[in-house]
């Protein structure tokens, strides 16, 4: 077997996502100074008309938050703060640290999307291989037209006809106020369910495509039983594609968080977006594109990594199918 | 090399409820803005009144006639779906097409750049445009516009690199054709196609993320109407009147619907050696 060109092994894929990575962190933390200087007038005025309007204390923040410095020297003091976890004080309330209010929210969020995604994927991919493996049959009707369903309902939907359904069946007005684990099912469901259609069609699809090669012909015919085909030979080269969509998923899912969190009065990181946005938080808005963008970052490295794991072809560009 | 794929279309049962309900949401949508309807006329008198003759649709919580207010919002939505499409179009066919066929650095540089482009996306992006911009209907239309075209860039970028080495581009350029010439005639024609299959597939998704948008408070507002403040203010009244919030997602559910069956149809048509064909087609 002869060599591609370009380099070989894991660094080559990973490392060239992991830059990209950087460059878009790199891009947010630029973005995330331009809004916080975005406030109009001056800042420490409006922070300090929220504390009583004290002008010594006034003075005492314009020195130390360095207002009056040029704003190159602002911009590494920025990359500085952000370097030692300090992302300035929130204007709306009260000026507590942004980094504490980001903290209390983000554990909600992740909750939601590493569940969500969880429930979505081995259900999707299950869904998928069945509707595969039963082509043209009524349990391949009934998955497909599961899974367009489950496509055509967006979150904004779905978490409304829940809401609605616990008003009219319980007369209860409120899901997940609670915070509890139980209280996570409904918004979990709500998030879980349009992932699941097109993970499930991707599967269909791959999977279809991969039963119909050679090697997989030819794996029946030394008589591997039909389980080891499908794990041994087609699942690894059906995921591919999978994870590639699971991957532009992270995103989607991250926003619909949104949208399930202000339905069910959830405390997270996308409730909180919205706030900051709405209310003019400055400081605020740039640690939430910060995060956005991390979070963003790190799950497409790490589904890149998956990738690259199972896909040795990825490792030894040149190689082709 | 597809011949008569355009017409097939219309011949399956499916292809052709798809495109009458598409066409329909299209009617509805015009109708919004060409009845003389009154969206924002208040009637507190009348707040969350069932339908009635005047108002067949009942009213909602400031007393605004729904039945006018649904017909603008689904217009609204749908306009500002297709302005983002438009948009995403226009980027992707100019960044996409030079990239395609200068090649060179400034491939690199445009594609650097949608790279990087797709590391900041759907929320990130929503949240910088809002701020940047205020919320707004044109945030909206730049987030969606802007969020879609990474991948259309690289779509038109390989269609054109297909294209280049096609004998008539040739031909084209050995007759002293100017690339923009080349590119208008010769290469946008050949990839008009793919970029409609494509456009057909990406309408759907961008209607429900400006119903999201809209709904989180960052695109239309009040007394602006669009599915997304529709469903908002349906949140609010939800016992009061349920009938608004049941009507505003049960549109967004069917045009959803629509454009994800419409989109499998055209791409079962185009495309015939797809291995998830749909189970209407006979095997």
């Amino acid at each position: 077997m002869t060599q591609g060109p370009g380099p070989s092994g894991w660094w080559g894929p990973v490392g060239r996502r992991v830059g990209e990575a950087m460059l878009a962190l790199g891009l947010a933390v630029v973005f995330a100074f331009v809004v916080t200087r975005l406030i109009p007038g001056d800042p420490v005025a409006l922070l300090v008309d929220g504390q009583g309007g004290d002008p010594e204390f006034a003075r005492r923040l314009r020195l130390a938050s360095g207002v009056d410095l040029p704003v190159w020297r602002q911009f590494l003091d920025y990359v500085w703060g952000l370097l030692h976890g300090d992302l300035g004080l929130s204007l709306r309330y009260g000026g507590t640290p942004v980094t504490t209010l980001i903290g209390e929210a983000a554990p909600v969020t992740l909750v939601l999307v590493v569940s969500a995604l969880g429930v979505a994927i081995p259900v999707g991919i299950a869904a998928g291989v069945v509707s595969a493996y039963r082509y043209g049959t009524w349990w391949d009707g009934l998955l497909t037209v599961g899974s367009v369903l489950a496509l055509s309902l967006p979150p904004v939907v779905l978490a409304t006809w829940v809401m609605l359904t616990a008003v009219a069946v319980w007369g209860v007005s409120s899901v997940g106020g609670d915070g509890g684990l139980a209280a996570l099912a409904a918004p979990v469901l709500v998030l879980a369910i349009p992932p699941v259609g097109l993970i499930a069609r991707v599967t269909r699809t791959q999977i279809l495509d991969v039963l119909g090669q050679d090697y997989v012909r030819c794996a029946r015919a030394k008589g591997l039983a039909e389980l080891a085909v499908l794990i041994r030979h087609a699942l690894p080269n059906a995921m591919v594609a999978v994870w590639a969509v699971v991957g532009m998923l992270g995103g989607a899912v991250l926003t619909s968080t949104a949208v399930v969190e202000t339905v069910f009065d959830l405390p997270g990181l996308g409730r909180l977006a919205i706030f900051a946005v709405l209310a003019r938080d400055y400081p605020l808005t740039g640690a939430v594109i910060l995060i956005f963008v991390g979070l963003q970052a790190l799950f497409s490295v790490l589904v890149d990594v998956l990738i690259v794991a199972i896909d040795p072809r990825s490792r030894h560009p040149g190689i082709g199918r | 090399m597809k011949r008569g794929g355009r017409y097939r279309l219309w011949r399956s049962p499916r292809g052709l409820i798809c495109a009458a309900l598409g066409l329909g949401f299209g009617a509805l949508a015009l109708a919004g803005f060409c009845l003389p309807l009154d969206p924002s006329g208040l009637d507190l008198g009348h707040a969350w009144d069932g339908p009635s003759f005047g108002s067949p649709c009942g009213r909602d919580g400031l007393g605004r006639d729904l039945g006018a207010r649904l017909l603008i919002g689904t217009g609204t939505s749908c306009g500002i779906a297709v302005m983002s499409l438009g948009l995403a179009l226009t980027l992707g066919v100019v960044f996409g097409g030079a990239a395609g066929w200068c090649g060179g650095w400034i491939d690199s540089v445009i594609m650097r750049g949608a790279d990087l482009l797709m590391g900041i996306r759907e929320l990130a992006l929503a949240v910088i445009i809002a701020v940047l911009i205020g919320p707004s209907p044109a945030a909206i239309v730049l987030i969606l516009g802007l969020g879609c075209s990474p991948s259309l860039i690289r779509f038109v970028r390989s269609l054109a690199l297909v294209q280049r080495g096609q004998a008539h581009v040739l031909a084209a350029v050995a007759l002293g054709a100017p690339p923009f010439h080349v590119l208008v005639t010769h290469i946008l024609p050949n990839i008009a196609g793919p970029l409609a299959v494509r456009s057909a597939a990406i309408i759907g998704p961008l209607v429900q993320a400006e119903a999201a948008l809209s709904f989180l408070g960052i695109g239309v507002q009040d007394p602006a109407a669009s599915l997304g403040t529709l469903v908002r203010d349906g949140l609010f009244g939800l016992r009061s009147g349920p009938h608004l919030i049941i009507a505003t997602t049960s549109i967004i559910f069917l045009i959803a619907l629509t454009f994800t069956l419409l989109a499998d149809e055209v791409r079962d048509v185009t495309d015939p050696q797809w291995p998830g064909r749909s189970l209407w087609e006979p095997r």
